[in-house]
């Protein structure tokens, strides 16, 4: 049984969990791919399952009850076999999120590159270059895992994490992107901040985006970032999307 | 409704039902207990249903005045407990009649005790759960002056004598483990890490660090999913033990699992205590 031409391995992961894990899904297809596949095992399964957690390279299903490997597999390769579900189409959204680029939310850049303002103007404008595919939460409510950084733009995580990462934080861990909804300790390094409220319980679906939508980032002056942060503390949300179509 | 008033908070203590089970891919803790079998006790012996929110309190207790007739009772760590200043016992049920005031002390074995109440704590329920965990609950602890809604019992019943022995597993120091999924990285070094004994460090609910002599091997991981229960291994060469407030992904090598029970040994344990780990076999 394949996920996009990928060979799927499974693994118990303690007594309720199953892990499925495949190759680091990159492009945007093979995403797609993953989304309805864990949406079509959440039908499938909904009555046996609390949740499904995906990343890059991996699928989790937690199980109410204790699962026998052996037979769990062949009931999944049983419901993957039907391949329809490949058909259902996604919708994703795009989003512009403002980030605001000053030196001042960017220390943890200029330390990656010692010092070198110059590098770190190039880095982050590529950033804003390029367009980034929500992949998955996780980490901590509302975490979204960005794919779409080049290899060559992959930063190690640091051996000691920061003790404290600001809520809004755009950061690059390994050959992720990630924007972090609350103030945590956090080991990936970060290159700007937005204003926005990225995840608020009070809505009846705290998440701003869906997996699947594209995110792109638009630098903001501080003056624009005050402004909107302003907004943001009045329960506003300043923030902009438009449908992307012909995506399946 | 009845209310309780919180007159002094205790150490760290909070709300805990079954926790968020189902916001897990929106990166949501699961926040259930953290010696789930303590909370478990505390609800049957309040012939509850197995969900009912329990106080879960760390290190030590709270005060708390009840302005209605309950029942309730004390489980988990060994703890001084007192109701109107007269000593009780944890274990068994307790009657509660309005004005009385329960002070539970310090805990003195184990690190965590459960304060279940007939029918379970009222609070708000945030995506599906009472469970305090900041930021989807407005605080993490309770605080002095808060007050806790429960159900006010018309007619008390003759409290039980009989209190059920169960402390047995705070004494245990042995936890069960299974392979993870990145178990292979590590395989070589088993004897440094099964049936050796390893030293308890900082822990909170999110989770139980450990100093380990593994080397880490080189590995640049993508995050995947984590369970409470599960043993990650930092490139420094410590091992994190994944408990109830734990992220839902990680980046760390999963090398080994820990079942139910372990992890309710665990909780009851504190740094500087020791542990060791075994094979669980069927």
């Amino acid at each position: 049984m394949t996920l996009h031409n990928h060979k799927l391995t499974y693994k118990a992961f303690g007594d309720c969990s199953l892990l499925i894990e495949f190759p680091v899904l990159k492009k945007q297809k093979e995403l797609h791919a993953l989304i309805k596949f864990q949406s079509h095992l959440k039908e499938k399964l909904q009555h046996k399952i609390f949740d499904i957690v995906i990343s890059f390279n991996s699928l989790c299903i937690h199980f109410k009850k204790p699962i026998k490997l052996g037979k769990i597999q062949i009931k999944i390769e049983q419901i993957l076999s039907d391949r329809s579900y490949l058909n259902q189409l996604i919708y994703p959204k795009h989003w512009e999120i403002p980030i605001c680029l000053d030196p001042i939310f960017a220390q943890d850049l200029i330390e990656h590159f010692e010092g070198d303002l110059s590098k770190v103007m190039k880095y982050q404008k590529r950033i804003c270059d390029l367009e980034f595919t929500l992949g998955f939460y996780g980490f901590q409510p509302g975490f979204c895992y960005l794919a779409g950084l080049p290899e060559e733009m992959a930063i190690q995580r640091k051996k000691v994490p920061n003790r404290t990462t600001a809520r809004g934080s755009l950061a690059v861990g390994a050959q992720q992107l990630g924007i972090y909804p609350q103030d945590s300790p956090g080991g990936w390094c970060v290159i700007g901040k937005s204003p926005i409220r990225f995840f608020d319980v009070n809505k009846d679906n705290p998440l701003f985006a869906s997996i699947g939508d594209r995110i792109s980032f638009k630098p903001i002056t501080m003056e624009h970032y005050a402004k909107l942060k302003g907004l943001v503390e009045l329960g506003m949300m300043p923030l902009k999307n438009t449908n992307v179509y012909g995506d399946n | 409704m009845a209310i309780i008033k919180v007159m002094e908070p205790g150490f760290s203590t909070a709300v805990i039902d079954l926790g968020r089970r189902s916001f897990q891919s929106s990166g949501v803790p699961i926040s259930g207990p953290m010696d789930r079998i303590s909370f478990r006790m505390a609800n049957s012996i309040l012939n509850n249903f197995e969900g009912a929110a329990v106080l879960e309190c760390t290190v030590n207790g709270p005060t708390l005045c009840f302005d209605a007739p309950t029942t309730i009772c004390v489980t988990g760590a060994e703890v001084d407990l007192f109701l109107n200043e007269d000593p009780e016992s944890t274990n068994k049920t307790i009657n509660i009649e309005a004005g009385d005031i329960l002070r539970i002390g310090n805990c003195k074995k184990g690190m965590r005790c459960y304060l279940g109440i007939k029918h379970g704590f009222h609070s708000p329920e945030y995506l599906g759960s009472k469970s305090f965990y900041y930021p989807i609950s407005p605080k993490s602890f309770l605080s002095a002056e808060d007050e806790l809604e429960y159900s006010e019992l018309e007619q008390l019943k003759p409290v039980k004598q009989s209190r059920i022995r169960s402390s047995i597993f705070l004494h245990k120091e042995s936890l069960w483990v299974v392979k993870g999924p990145e178990w292979d990285l590590v395989s070589k070094q088993e004897h440094k890490l099964i049936n050796s004994r390893l030293t308890i460090g900082p822990n909170n609910r999110m989770g139980y660090r450990i100093d380990s002599d593994i080397e880490t091997p080189n590995s640049n991981m993508f995050s995947s999913a984590v369970i409470p229960g599960t043993i990650q291994l930092t490139p420094a060469g410590q091992l994190l033990i994944a408990t109830a407030d734990c992220q839902v992904t990680g980046g760390y090598p999963r090398i080994l699992v820990l079942d139910e029970i372990g992890l309710s040994i665990l909780a009851q344990k504190r740094t500087g205590q020791g542990i060791s780990l075994n094979w669980k076999t069927d």
